[in-house]
């Protein structure tokens, strides 16, 4: 445990409330490239001692480039570029106004911080604020993914969520097997990439930036379903 | 060596369909590459049944449970793979299957069914949990195969809806290795004991702590259950399954489905040993659930695609509800079962559309004048489906019910009584209204070629053979398979 990592996962919570709070996509694509990159060094930061001593050992070394590159680096370009060809540079009409996205994800900070600390354990020597950050990334990301009205923002708020989960694994495990760990970094790439995609070929295809029917929602809707 | 050989065959086969220049080729190789795949897992599956395979420091292995998915994995995917290609063929000429879409179909389709035999063989959690998820991407490609709005509209809620439900999976999977790690101690993980490996987990598994284990199991339950379509995560699965073309929504709900089940019956075992055998009773209102709320839709769709779909739902859920009333034995009974008559089911489902350009059911008549074969075929499927005697699905849900009166579980067996019973209406209403329904255009009966015959006789043989007469091998393995998930401390 150093400062340095709480001071991290400080930047992750602050880049969360900035994300539920602008509507101009490049800002949230920016934001969840800075992310990526809190990301990427909390593995540094959480090993300090170890990482000046010994230098970054291969595994953690890998594991930090690869984050780089990809959350910082390859799914931020895609998603900029699906921007840009989609023509959707901002959250219209957003389903919940500014004000109370703020208010509300400020809550969900809060719920995350009050669960983090009751219920999940946490390895001896991890810092007490990793766990509520990772929950409050997570739920976030969620609340991101379920409300927004944009298909890419809905991409970016799986994105949180994606590094929510990753926070909390990093706190609960110290660090991953190497396959695990990439394999996971694959996949969000490419479903990422995949999303991105999507979004372009259905803009050509309908007025599909308005994601008003194919909203992904669980409460089930058949009347309204593709037919 | 004989994994990687499996695991390896079909990624070699996804890189060659993407340098095929004609898209006759490409599902050429499609039908012959499964059908080798299907007769190289057939073999692995049996050397494997004896004692289990690994590889890979154990990150890789098969045993039991996972050999009797493995083949019913392979056999519907040659089989959905030789109907590709009498369903794709036709549409060459038309130009709707033109070389990129082709190319597009033969990786795709590959990597998916890579994707699903290592998530078969992963013994690494971590790693089952990459496989599943990599098993949405490519599938989430077929789904979009044509690009039009309704298929990419369905292409996207499936693969944001199964992304984000999967990502729960990750938290729990992360939460039980956690658990485990703390568990484990220094020396163990020194020793080269893995937090990740499932072996080593249900060797340590007495000692967690049971809460910790059952918060990660909800997770793995509510991530795994999305993507297995267990209500109410349910809401993409008949759009994709509707959407996508025949051979593909086949291999969706035939095996796909299977898949999400099997890695949430992989974790059942243990959270049965961490918390004394409480861990499997979550599953119980799930699978009711599903049973219910896919009964009311089927009341009130017309879709014969989504009409399969959501009879898919209503099956899953009678299989996790027998994993929950702890009957693992009848849930893998019913797993082949439904696999095979769903698959066939699609297949005929997919060709009358294509044949008639509706999917409506009740736009459609004189089904058995018209499509004498295939017609003939779908109604046999529809009454396998719905538990006709002499139907392996009447055995098994039979069983299933017998089961759980004598165990007391009055309230799931009833529900499951009347979600049968409503879903059995539901589906003999509009398939049957095709046969009596006039058909007023003046069409033409359409020819049978030979490979209808096949996939209609061939899948058909299979469920009547399966309905009359339980081969003593089969029955050995389902137990020994059943065996690893009810394992009781």
């Amino acid at each position: 445990m150093t400062p340095s990592t709480d001071l991290l996962l400080l930047a992750v919570i602050g880049l969360n409330l900035f994300v539920a709070t602008s509507s101009r996509l490049r800002a949230r694509i920016r934001a969840c490239a800075l992310q990526g990159i809190a990301l990427a060094a909390l593995p540094i930061a959480v090993d300090g001692a170890n990482v000046l001593t010994d230098g970054p050992g291969l595994h953690v070394a890998l594991a930090v480039i690869a984050t780089l590159v990809l959350k910082a680096g390859a799914i931020p370009y895609a998603l900029t570029r699906a921007m840009y060809r989609s023509g959707v540079r901002r959250e219209v009409e957003p389903f919940v106004s500014m004000h109370i996205s703020l208010l509300l994800t400020a809550g969900l900070v809060g719920l995350a911080f009050y669960i983090g600390g009751a219920v999940l354990p946490r390895l001896p020597g991890t810092s007490p604020l990793g766990i509520p950050a990772g929950l409050s990334t997570l739920l976030v990301g969620l609340y991101l993914a379920m409300s927004a009205k944009t298909a890419l923002s809905q991409v970016i708020g799986y994105l949180i969520l994606e590094n929510g989960v990753f926070i909390i694994g990093q706190m609960l495990l110290g660090e991953f097997p190497l396959v695990v760990e990439l394999g996971v970094l694959l996949d969000v790439l490419v479903a990422a990439m995949l999303m991105a995609v999507l979004v372009v070929s259905g803009q050509e295809v309908t007025e599909f930036a308005d994601l008003e029917d194919s909203r992904p929602s669980l409460v089930d809707d058949t009347s309204g379903g593709a037919r | 060596m004989m994994l990687w050989i499996l695991l390896g065959l079909p990624c070699i086969f996804a890189i060659a369909a993407g340098f095929l220049r004609s898209p006759r080729a490409i599902l050429v190789l499609a039908a012959l590459g499964s059908i080798a795949v299907a007769a190289f897992g057939g073999f692995v599956a049996i050397s494997a049944i004896s004692s289990p395979i690994a590889a890979w420091e154990n990150n890789l292995r098969l045993d039991v449970l996972s050999a009797y998915h493995l083949v019913i994995i392979v056999l519907v995917f040659a089989f959905a793979s030789f109907y590709a290609w009498g369903h794709f063929v036709p549409q060459i000429a038309e130009g709707s299957f033109g070389k990129s879409t082709a190319r597009r179909f033969g990786a795709s389709w590959f990597s998916f069914l890579a994707s699903m035999i290592l998530v078969l063989m992963s013994n690494n959690i971590g790693l089952l949990w990459v496989a599943m998820e990599t098993t949405t991407l490519a599938s989430a490609l077929l789904v979009s195969l044509r690009p039009d709005a309704a298929s990419i509209r369905a292409a996207w809620s499936y693969l944001m809806i199964c992304s984000v439900g999967i990502a729960m999976a990750l938290l729990g999977t992360f939460l039980l290795a956690g658990e485990a790690k703390a568990v484990m101690g220094v020396a163990a993980l020194e020793a080269g004991s893995s937090p990740f490996l499932w072996t080593d987990l249900m060797k340590i598994a007495h000692e967690m702590r049971p809460d910790a284990v059952k918060l990660a199991f909800v997770f793995l339950l509510v991530g795994y259950g999305t993507k297995a379509g267990l209500a109410p995560m349910h809401s993409w699965l008949p759009d994709a399954h509707g959407q996508a073309p025949a051979p593909v929504s086949a291999v969706l709900s035939a095996v796909l489905l299977n898949c999400a089940l099997y890695a949430i019956c992989r974790v059942v075992p243990v959270v049965n040993i961490a918390t004394d055998g409480a861990g499997w009773g979550i599953l119980v209102p799930f699978g009711a659930l599903s049973v219910i709320v896919a009964a009311l839709h089927v009341l009130r769709e017309k879709d014969m695609k989504r009409l399969l779909a959501y009879c898919s739902v209503e099956h899953i859920g009678i299989i996790a509800l027998a994993v929950g009333l702890g009957a693992p034995a009848i849930a893998l009974f019913h797993t082949l079962n439904h696999s095979v008559a769903k698959m066939a089911a699609f297949f005929y489902a997919g060709t009358i559309a294509h044949d008639r350009g509706t999917k409506k059911a009740d736009e459609i008549g004189g089904l058995l004048r018209i499509h004498p074969v295939i017609g003939t075929g779908l109604i046999a499927s529809i009454l396998a489906l719905i538990a006709m005697p002499p139907s392996p699905v009447f055995q098994s849900e039979l069983w299933l019910v017998k089961f759980g009166i004598s165990k007391g579980h009055y309230v799931s067996i009833g529900v499951l009584l009347l979600g049968v019973a409503i879903l059995a209406f539901g589906l003999v209403k509009p398939f049957f209204g095709m046969v009596w329904r006039k058909e007023t255009s003046d069409i033409r009966p359409f020819a049978t070629p030979w490979h209808q015959w096949v996939i209609t006789i061939l899948p058909l043989a299979i469920l009547l053979v399966l309905g009359v007469w339980m081969p003593t091998p089969l029955a050995n393995v389902i137990e020994q398979a059943a065996a690893i998930i009810g394992v009781i401390p």
